[in-house]
């Protein structure tokens, strides 16, 4: 037998193994992990990765759509632009890629609050993708490949009798020893099979399919079998996750046409431009004097017609969505035109955004209409609308069907709780979106490179992130339709800001190792400057004067009897940051001393040092920054340099304070009282977080709970109280059941020790005596109130 | 498979009846080896009176009250004089058994649910009597914890209730831990959160208004009022929700104003205070009303006290556990669980430490009373001095304050007695305000506009703590202070009266509006209506973010209440809070 059959053999005996094979199978490079799919999710899982040490290959069916947006030309929105900004925290690229590919900024509910402000920007998609792809091929340990995956491959796991009990946690930074899952899981993955024969063995896989697997695409009558953009579509992954057991589920999305500008009529549409003032995704961009945005391009905005509704509803009956044959289940909110016109009759007429793809490109997008009407229909429906009379079609839109997992298989670290060592990552977990995609990425990344090290998964909290929030409902409460984040998801929204979202998580990214010095150093000045500028306004007094009370005045609030501290005046809500900025001029000018606050604060970095390692600063970086302030442990030095100059002039407005630092400490100021409520309700959502249920309940066995919770509760595995009580399914009832057996089995477990004396009065009518459960009470009154 | 459990129903202490529950898939096994069917063997009938049990036990049926034969203290048919301490502790005279272990009943092991049986309590090691008894079976599912279970009605003596906990030892049970009755039923999905509440206070309530509420909460009519309040609530939610969410669809109709939302928010924030309101009344028919009287040393209380009680002396039940210097009787008044309570005389110096004490523990007393009767003794002039210790009433918010004449008859003429009042009601009115329609003046904590915050014990909205215009309303004089003499008995009927119809305002609405009458509900529907205070207070300034948070907010303390939002606080709480066997 050659070295070869014996490969074949032993891959053959594997589970997952694709029965109609074509390849003959030989040994590939091996890796630690395997990523499947380099869209969103993908990029973000290898850089995290690689940032961990250790070694990928990222696989792509095809390298020319890395980084592919095969909808909207956007990133951010509602929600979105939060999870942007948290994985920029943390390290991820997202922000940076489209800080560098952006042709439009728009911050939505600007005035809103700063819990609903929201970035978001037009992407130009081709230079976004180059941009990916070209930061992977500079990323050490990433091995950029083109490949169809066509199966995972794993062996049953081997219990040993010492291995049915969860080993104790190795200690942090060992090496060898994989860190066990909590449940015992049925498979461990070994490696992957591309089409062409590469066995690519590995110690984990992360699997990033997008909407690739088995996917179908559908216009009108016409289906094919195809991924989005007519890229070649996924077959067999799919069937060799299932080999495994797991449970997949047909989602459905889709996409509007996209038409050429020269055939638009501009100036019959809204314009609807970007925003004024310069802001950037990502934190390390912020004040970057060599931040250089690309050129913008506008927007447009127009609305449909009656005559476009007639056109929907005399072509109903040839809408795949309504004859039945897609079979997938699309996302409520975000409806095709025809869904709308059907589902709102009444509403005269719905906005249809008219959005520019790229610099080097006349394709625009036409965000709201969304179809799968036959192409003919697209034709005609497209020239309803005002101002698009006359226009061209480049592409048709689509429904697209694909296969995805049952996010309730996942835990919370997003590895499939059944397979050790496979985990899930974008909308092959049930979401939709970029971000949705890139921030389960970076955390299936992280967590799978940590596994390989033996150490803790990163779980975010509810409370600490909106991707907390994200990963916990997946895995949680499932999901029926193609997940989008939302800001309602949030319950602690205040204070998932996505202005405060480095202070949040860069901290944490520090810790896991996926912020590079040069960042940290720049967060903790960030940090230092905005402490200082809490502090000053907190202590800045202003004294009656009638230049003081003018300024009230002028804002509509009465002036304050006698002095007032700049935070206290911060906290009317007639005063903001234009008052602020009278009163700061009224503080007098003579001593306008510098603080010793750089005037180049911010630590410029390049698109270009994107593709440098996360260690390896440019040389004139490293120049200005002393190595002993790139310690994380050492940092404070930095802060007691502003901090000492502070004291020194302490009610001076900072000069050179970037203003998103100021409004950062106006919102800490206004928003206090909130913040505060909303720590408290974060305090108690907590308690019951920390009540952590043994993994290993047999939840069939405990009376009382209803047949659907135990499936339910079997299936998901909640960490905690907290996390059983937000599964679908389980009732308030049953998490009473379920915090009642958890009280009696934690009482059990400690009563184990404790002797049970009961002793029996004898015939003769002695003094009962009850030394159980009757600790401080009368023993002849067991009713213990 | 559950064990078997057991614990007394009834509070402790002495009373008509005692009522041990058993629970568990064995729990007629249990009761079938400590119980046997029939009369009580003729031997044991010795010691008691004669007609002891069947008239008990016709009492034992149900009634609230003690048979006729109770009436005298002396003769009374206390369970110690049916069966003493002695005959109880001591075999030798107690039924002897020929065998040492009884047979278990098998009529009793298969007992289908919902059957009464008459019958008596013996030891099942030594078949010792304990007691004669009814027991009462459920069947699974249908009982309390839903599991088979075993009432069993005693006599509520300590020594009894000894016995039959050694008895359900010996027989196998063992005893409920906290809350574990409770527990069992939440656990067979016998109940919701809401629901075992009402069910505590089903059975802790004496009188038969309480017992009403208590059962329409248990049909579910608090949850679906609370229910339909965050429905409400949900619906605006969900319009701020989408104004934050879809920005650029939140236009025109589906564009979230404050001003369209306000109103609906204003009716809403109604109801939940409503709500609110009718807590002081739930707690008074729940938990009973306390009177205390008060006043100088001296003034008569004792006396009046002694009275009082002794016109209801037939339904008195006394409470174990009373301090040294403050008695506590119970009465029932205007179909309400009334507590009396006899304080110390208050002076407003006093070297005496101990009587420093006394003091102490009275003003205590008064400020959590709800309705204090201060006396004013007929042999002592009409006298700032008498009602100087009220003035110190910071501690006596929302407490009805009302004057009372004692020792009437000391004032033998009329006219001196008419004059007397008439000096007093002035003084009173000059020092504390007008009185009310009610004949007394309802005086409430620091009565003076604007002195204290609104106080939560109202009675149907009519009263509010710290309004000047309390006690004011229709009023043109004739009323007078009330008098009485609890040597004669003068006035005693019309101070009954009296009081009858102060509490009967202070519950009005209780028997027709939901109540809420739990601390907890209490509590998710204050923190509801502060959010919608703060809402509305500063609703047209605020910032969609913060607003669209607080109506989440508000909207999740409805949730508590029925358990929609359920952190395991609420359950900690209850149970820590829940007396087991009820």
């Amino acid at each position: 037998m050659t070295e070869q059959d014996a490969l074949v053999e032993k891959l053959r005996g594997m589970t997952g193994w694709p029965a109609d094979f074509a390849a003959t199978p030989y040994g590939a490079e091996p890796c630690d992990i395997a990523i499947v799919g380099a869209g969103h999710a993908g990029i973000e899982a290898a850089l995290a990765v690689s940032k961990l040490g250790l070694r990928t290959t990222l696989f792509s069916l095809n390298l020319d759509s890395v980084g592919n947006m095969p909808c909207n030309p956007s990133i951010g929105g509602t929600a979105k632009g939060q999870l942007v900004r948290e994985i920029d925290a943390l390290g991820g690229a997202i922000g940076r890629l489209a800080d560098a590919a952006a042709i439009q900024y728009r911050m939505l509910n600007a005035t809103k609050g700063p819990a609903v402000r929201s970035p978001r920007a037009q992407i130009d998609r081709r230079l976004y993708q180059e941009l990916a792809k070209h930061l992977l091929e500079n990323t050490e340990g990433v091995h950029l490949r083109q490949a169809e995956i066509v199966a995972v491959l794993s062996e049953p796991v081997v219990r040993k009798s010492a291995a049915d009990q969860p080993a104790k946690m190795p200690p942090s930074g060992a090496k060898t020893p994989e860190m066990p899952s909590s449940v015992e899981a049925r498979y461990e993955v070994r490696g992957v099979l591309t089409r062409s024969g590469a066995w690519h063995p590995c110690r984990k896989v992360i699997l990033a399919t997008g909407t690739f697997m088995e996917s179908r695409i559908i216009t009108g009558e016409v289906s094919i079998d195809s991924g989005p953009d007519n890229l070649f579509p996924s077959h067999g992954l799919a069937a060799s996750l299932a080999a495994h057991g797991l449970k997949l589920q047909r989602f459905k999305t889709g996409t509007p046409v996209r038409i050429n500008a020269r055939s638009i009529d501009f100036s019959r549409l809204e314009i609807q431009e970007g925003d004024a003032e310069q802001w950037t995704f990502s934190f390390v961009n912020e004040d970057n004097p060599e931040f250089c945005p690309k050129p913008t391009r506008d927007c447009y905005l127009t609305w449909t017609t009656d005559e476009t509704a007639a056109i929907v509803r005399a072509n109903l009956h040839r809408s795949p969505m309504f004859s039945g044959f897609i079979r997938g289940t699309g996302a409520r909110y975000c409806p095709s035109i025809e869904d709308k016109i059907v589902r709102f009759p009444d509403k005269e007429r719905h906005q249809i955004f008219v959005e520019p793809m790229g610099l080097g490109t006349e394709e625009y997008y036409l965000q709201g209409l969304s179809s799968s009407l036959p192409e003919d229909v697209q034709e005609r429906l497209v020239r309803t609308l005002p101002g698009l009379e006359r226009a061209v079609i480049q592409r048709s839109g689509y429904a697209i069907e694909y296969e995805c997992l049952d996010p309730l298989q996942l835990e919370s670290s997003l590895e499939v709780t059944d397979v050790r060592g496979l985990y899930g990552a974008g909308q092959i977990n049930g979401t939709s979106g970029y971000e949705e995609a890139a921030g389960q990425g970076l955390i299936a990344g992280l967590n799978a490179a940590r596994a390989c090290r033996g150490l803790e998964p990163l779980v975010l909290g509810r409370d600490e992130a909106y991707l907390g929030v994200l990963i916990d409902d997946l895995v949680t409460r499932g999901t029926a339709e193609p997940y989008r984040m939302m800001t309602a998801r949030a319950e602690y929204r205040l204070s998932l800001r996505q202005d405060n979202a480095d202070r949040r998580l860069t901290p944490i990214g520090r810790e896991y190792g996926l912020v590079n010095d040069a960042d940290w150093a720049r967060f903790v000045q960030r940090r230092d400057l905005l402490t200082a500028e809490l502090e000053r306004l907190r202590s800045t007094r202003i004294l009656p004067s009638p230049e003081r009370d003018r300024i009230f005045d002028q804002a509509g609030s009465t002036p304050p009897q006698g002095g007032i501290s700049l935070a206290e005046a911060l906290a009317r809500p007639e005063i903001g940051l234009d008052e602020l900025a009278q009163l700061d001029a009224l503080i007098d000018k003579s001593v306008d001393a510098t603080l010793a606050v750089p005037a180049d604060a911010s630590v410029s970095v390049s698109v270009d040092a994107l593709v440098k390692l996360p260690s390896n600063l440019p040389s004139s970086q490293l120049s200005q920054l002393n190595p002993s302030q790139l310690n994380p442990s050492q940092s404070n030095s930095l802060q007691s340099n502003s901090s000492q100059s502070n004291s020194l002039q302490s009610n001076l407005p900072l000069p050179n304070l970037p203003s998103h630092l100021r409004r950062a400490a106006v919102i800490e100021i206004k928003y206090a009282g909130y913040i505060e409520l909303e720590q408290r309700r974060i305090a108690r959502f907590k308690k019951d977080e920390r009540k952590r249920l043994p993994a290993d309940i047999n939840y069939g066995a405990i009376r009382g709970l209803r047949i659907e919770a135990q499936q339910k509760l079997a299936a998901v595995r909640p960490r905690s109280l907290g996390q059983a009580g937000r599964i679908s399914g389980v009732s308030p009832a049953d998490l009473a059941v379920l915090s009642v057996w958890l009280e009696m089995w934690n009482r059990e477990q400690s009563s184990e020790q404790r002797t049970n004396t009961v002793s029996i009065p004898a015939p003769g009518g002695q003094n009962v005596e009850l030394s159980r459960n009757s600790a401080g009470k009368n023993e002849a009154e067991v009713t213990n109130k | 498979m559950s064990k078997v459990i057991f614990a007394f129903a009834t509070p402790p202490g002495r009373s008509g009846l005692a009522v041990l529950r058993i629970s568990g898939d064995e729990a007629l096994t249990v009761a079938a080896r400590i119980f046997r069917r029939g009369r009580l063997p003729l031997s044991l009938q010795a010691p008691a009176s004669g007609s002891a049990h069947d008239v008990d036990v016709a009492a034992g049926a149900g009634a609230v009250s003690a048979p006729k034969s109770a009436l005298t203290p002396e003769s009374a048919l206390t369970p110690e004089s049916a069966l003493t301490l002695e005959s109880a502790l001591t075999p030798k005279s107690a039924y002897a058994p020929e065998s040492v272990f009884t047979p278990p009943s098998a009529e009793i092991a298969d007992l289908p649910g919902y059957r009464a049986v008459y019958g008596f309590v013996i030891h099942p090691t030594s078949g010792e009597v304990i007691d004669e008894a009814v027991l009462l079976c459920f069947r699974a599912p249908r009982s309390f914890t839903g599991e088979d279970m075993a009432e069993i009605s005693v006599h509520g003596s300590g020594a009894v209730r000894r016995e039959l906990i050694g008895a359900c030892l010996a027989a196998g049970a063992e005893p409920a831990g906290p809350g574990e009755f409770s527990r069992r039923a939440l656990l067979n999905g016998r109940l919701d959160l809401s629901q075992v509440e009402a069910v505590l206070d089903l059975i802790d309530s004496d009188s038969q208004q309480a017992r009403r509420v208590a059962l329409r909460q248990l049909a579910g009519q608090l949850s679906t009022r609370v229910k339909a309040l965050r429905d409400s609530l949900i619906v605006l939610v969900a319009r701020a929700e989408l104004a934050g969410e879809y920005p650029e669809y939140a236009v025109g109709e589906d564009r979230f104003e404050w001003d369209d939302v306000a109103p609906e928010l204003q009716n809403i924030y109604g109801q939940v205070q409503q709500l609110i309101d009718s807590y002081a009344a739930g707690r008074l028919i729940r938990e009973g009303a306390t009177v205390c009287l008060a006043g100088v040393p001296n003034a008569g209380k004792s006396a009046l006290l002694n009275a009082l009680v002794g016109i209801e002396r037939s339904i008195v039940t006394d409470i174990p556990g009373t301090t040294r210097d403050t008695i506590d009787e119970w009465l029932h008044i205007a179909d309400l669980a009334v507590r009396l309570t006899d304080t110390a005389g208050l002076r407003s110096v006093s070297d005496d430490d101990i009587e420093n004490l006394g003091m102490e523990r009275t003003r205590r007393t008064m400020a959590e009373a709800d309705i204090v009767f201060w006396l004013l003794p007929a042999d002592r002039p009409v006298n700032a001095a008498e009602i100087e210790p009220l003035r110190e009433r910071a501690n006596l918010q929302g407490v009805r304050v009302i004057p009372l004449i004692s020792k009437s008859d000391l004032l033998t003429k009329q006219a001196d007695l008419a004059d007397f009042r008439r000096r007093w009601l002035d003084l009173w009115n000059a020092e504390f305000g007008e009185l009310n329609e009610f004949g007394a003046s309802v005086t409430s904590g620091g009565a003076s506009a604007g002195e204290t915050t609104a106080c939560e014990t109202t009675a149907g909205g009519t009263t509010v703590a710290g309004s000047a215009d309390v006690g004011t309303t229709d009023f043109a004089g004739e009323s007078e202070i009330l008098a009485c003499s609890a040597k004669t008995g003068a006035g005693l009927p019309e101070l009954r009266e009296a009081l009858a119809d102060l509490l009967g305002e202070m519950t009005r609405g209780g028997d027709t509006v939901d109540l809420i009458s739990s601390e907890r509900h209490l509590f998710s529907l204050k923190e509801c209506r502060e959010v919608l205070n703060e809402l509305l207070a500063a609703g047209a300034g605020l910032p969609l973010d913060i607003i669209t948070v607080l109506l989440n907010m508000a909207a999740d303390a409805l949730g508590e209440i029925i358990g929609a939002t359920l952190s395991s606080d609420v359950l900690e709480h209850l149970f820590s809070n829940f007396c087991v066997g009820k």
